[in-house]
């Protein structure tokens, strides 16, 4: 096979120092799925920044079908049917999916008419089963939704290279099997398909060669018939090997943190999200909440933070009815919250780490000033706690990788000893290492008596850090499922009416 | 990228030079002025004055538009200022001591502006109206009651101008200065060490985890809108008590407390640094007034203080957006 784009010897380094690719020279093939494999801040992200114009490397040259081009903006690369799925897509929230993806196509050079792209969408949605809605409002659109959305405009453009960055982060498990086999047929239509994953286990289920980096560096490329799940490790990893999360004991019957009684909850339509909702959380348990996005798990998460109010139904913690009681109140009674999106609702962007502490203490430590020496000391004690990879503290959080952003956060909901622990989707878009080590914390947290709640749209982490699983499904709580778990019965929830 | 950042000064100078290309004084005619303001200890002290209402403005605004809090009401609220000044020293009948008058007229035009400015964030927190368009509308309001009080109760002789202060209750620069620096460091305290400060940092740069972290973003918004109009109110006592002695017409549309929206960005939202910006707005002020004696339009220095903003904020832009991880 021939070689379609290839990056020559691209160094990237940021303005904070971190050298995100160091002399990486790869090369994408028509007609194959190449998997971009390495944890977080292995520099995946950078490179194919760099290949879909969104990122001028320092150094290195791009050669695109033999011939060195340079592009100034993604829209030079978008024209040549190089286009780049983020990892969080970014459609516009106010247009509708056929306007966004008209959008596109338009910048691409190929402009259509909105019945064209409408038409055009149905079909390819309906032959590769991508359940894309043309009329639905992009704001409206779960994570996932979004990111078929995408996958959806790589076909219309009709790419020759798409770069996915983490596609399956906000999939099910049975969406994950359908994105692969749509990876793969649209290599066999000799597009290039460049895949970025850290799930080692998806990388060789989907691709043809798989190129692993780590630090910055292309450590090495292997073909699918060659390469073992041990050595992918170790390229990734150097000789670090994993372990599971431990268990402990103790678990329902305790304390009841958080209850939740017969709650309903309207979403931003004014339809019904959450019907009826009836749950609890009791001391030193974590408890799952499973389901496929958009079932009306935002909603009840933010009606337990507090950010929502439900029209019927109570919210009770520490058996304190707070159904009218802002977050502030909640945060005093020891209520912790690790937010969907990290940067701008956990973290606030274009600010210091230091700063991102403060900002989410200061109102509950009263006082007119703020005392700075001391929350700085608290920001360094955080990220040499939670082993957060930072040059100082003074730093904005934007220069750190998703999983390092996540320790923060982590650090600074939980270092102060919360009652109860709210997570929405705490490990996606996360390495294997780190996600470990977050969902580790969580149980940690447990317990030393906290009541965690965990949202996810990955079963299987669910199963090995839950007490207990409920199934959110078309606004319903199915369950409680106890331990040991039954996959197959909550498989089954999930997908129930 | 450093060079594109150069540019946009460049460009900004280049700009300027082309505006007062077209006026009959010619760019020579525009720097000599300058030159010659910044020479002239007795106009670098009517700059001073000048700077009043437009620092007064910057430096509420600053620490609204760090909250996010995109109001464009100082105008209505330097106005209205103005008018409380010139009610408590020429129109309540109350017979004050010059001290005493001068001290209840910033008293009194700080509380009008801060009702004003609260009017605006009610609407905002609890309505959820865009702030500058309802600013708008009231910047219009007050304007058209200037105008009538000056043109009917208010209104003296044969002009359609109020009294004029008594010259005991001017304000000498120093005065001016010491209420800014005041004002300023007490904002500039505010926005970098206290917890409101911080609250309001964050509220501005990512509203969603400000409420997540439980900040009470509506009464931020009602802190901020308050001090912001107060701010802007005792710059219209400082405009009126400085250098403008009456209200006609005629002036009671200026403009400074647009001005004082040009001279926050360009300050990078920095109480302080907003000092020295509107003070280097007011020369250019008089500079115009200079350059009116060559049939200059006054209106030339507006033009030129936006072009100078532009090229302030492109060249800080670009400097920040050149690389990003």
């Amino acid at each position: 096979m021939e070689a379609v784009l290839r990056a020559e010897d691209i160094h990237v380094t940021y303005p904070n120092g971190v050298r995100a690719n160091v002399g990486v020279t790869l090369e994408v093939r028509g007609g194959e799925v190449l998997g971009l494999l390495g944890e977080n801040g292995a520099g995946k992200t950078t490179l194919v920044k760099v290949l879909s114009g969104l990122l001028r490397p320092d150094k290195g040259r791009i050669i695109y079908m033999g011939r060195e081009v340079v592009f100034n903006t993604p829209r030079d690369a978008l024209r040549l049917g190089i286009i780049l799925a983020p990892q969080t897509p970014r459609l516009f929230p106010g247009l509708t999916v056929a306007e966004d993806v008209g959008l596109t196509m338009r910048l691409a050079g190929r402009g259509m008419g909105l019945q064209e792209v409408r038409r055009r969408l149905r079909e390819i949605s309906r032959e590769y089963g991508l359940g894309v809605d043309p009329d639905a409002r992009v704001w409206r659109l779960s994570m996932g939704e979004r990111q078929r959305v995408n996958l959806a405009k790589i076909i219309m453009l009709d790419a020759r290279v798409a770069l996915l960055d983490e596609p399956t982060t906000h999939l099910t498990p049975m969406e994950r099997r359908s994105l692969v086999q749509v990876m793969r047929r649209m290599a066999s239509e000799g597009r290039a398909v460049v895949f970025i994953t850290h799930r080692i286990g998806e990388a060789l289920e989907a691709c043809d060669r798989i190129a692993v980096m780590r630090k910055g560096r292309l450590v090495g490329v292997v073909e699918r018939g060659e390469a073992s799940r041990e050595q992918l490790l170790r390229m990734m990893f150097g000789d670090y090997t994993p372990s599971k999360p431990s268990r402990r004991s103790g678990g329902p019957g305790a304390g009841r943190v958080l209850e939740l009684v017969e709650v309903w909850v309207r979403g931003p339509h004014g339809t019904w999200a959450v019907r009826g909702a009836s749950m609890s959380v009791e001391e030193g348990c974590v408890v799952g909440v499973a389901g496929v996005a958009g079932n009306g798990q935002r909603e009840l998460f933010e009606t337990v933070v507090g950010l929502r109010r439900p029209v019927r139904g109570r919210v009770l913690l520490m058996g304190v009815d707070v159904t009218r009681a802002p977050p502030l109140a909640r945060r005093r009674m020891g209520m912790a919250v690790i937010p969907e999106e990290r940067l701008g609702w956990g973290l606030v962007p274009g600010r210091s780490i230091v700063f991102n502490i403060a900002f989410a203490h200061a109102w509950l430590d009263g006082g007119f000033m703020v005392d700075w020496q001391s929350y700085r000391r608290l920001a360094e004690e955080i990220v040499s706690a939670m082993k957060v990879k930072a040059r100082s503290v003074e730093d904005p959080v934007d220069s750190l990788s998703g999983g390092n952003m996540q320790r923060l956060l982590l650090g600074r909901e939980l270092l102060r000893g919360a009652r109860l622990v709210a997570a929405m989707n705490p490990t996606a878009g996360l390495d294997a290492r780190t996600a470990e080590a977050v969902d580790s914390m969580l149980v940690e947290a447990a317990s030393r008596g906290a009541g965690v709640l965990v949202f996810s749209e990955d079963l299987d982490e669910l199963m090995t850090i839950s007490d207990k699983i409920y199934v959110m499904s078309r606004g319903r709580l199915h369950g409680p499922f106890m331990r040991p778990f039954d996959y197959k019965a909550v498989a089954a929830a999930m997908t129930a009416g | 990228m450093k060079a594109s950042a150069a540019l946009a000064l460049l460009a900004g100078l280049v700009g300027i030079v082309v505006v007062a290309a077209m006026t009959p004084a010619g760019p020579a005619g525009l720097f000599s002025a300058l030159a010659t303001v910044y020479t002239r200890p007795d106009l670098l002290a009517t700059a001073v004055l000048y700077a009043g209402p437009i620092a007064a403005s910057a430096v509420g605004l600053a620490v609204a538009y760090r909250a996010g809090f995109l109001t464009i009401g100082s105008e209505g609220q330097v106005l209205l200022g103005a008018l409380a000044s010139m009610w408590v020293i020429g129109y309540s009948g109350l017979r004050l001591p010059p001290v005493l008058a001068v001290a209840s007229a910033l008293l009194l035009a700080l509380v009008a502006g801060l009702l004003l400015g609260l009017v605006v964030g009610v609407l905002r927190a609890w309505l959820g109206v865009n702030e500058t368009l309802s600013s708008l509308m009231l910047n219009y309001i007050v304007l058209a009651y200037a105008n009538y009080l000056i043109a009917g109760p208010w209104r003296v002789g044969a002009f359609t101008e109020t009294k004029s202060i008594p010259p005991s209750c001017s304000l000498a620069w120093p005065v001016v200065l010491a209420c800014l620096l005041a004002m300023a460091v007490v904002l500039e305290v505010l926005v970098r060490r206290t917890r409101l400060g911080l609250a309001v940092e964050a509220l501005g740069a990512a509203p969603r985890a400000a409420e997540t972290y439980s900040l009470p973003s509506r009464r931020l918004y009602l802190y901020v809108s308050a001090l912001q109009g107060a701010t802007a109110g005792v710059g219209g006592a400082l405009m009126l008590m400085g250098f403008q002695r009456v209200l006609t017409a005629m002036s009671v549309s200026p403009g400074y407390g647009y001005m004082g929206i040009l001279v926050a960005w360009m300050a990078l939202l920095s109480p302080l640094a907003s000092l020295l910006a509107s003070y280097f707005f007011s020369t250019l002020i008089v500079a115009g007034y200079i350059l009116q004696s060559y049939r200059v339009p006054f209106n030339t220095v507006l033009v030129i203080q936006s072009i100078i903003v532009l090229a302030v904020l492109a060249y800080v832009m670009i400097g920040r957006r050149s690389r990003r991880p």
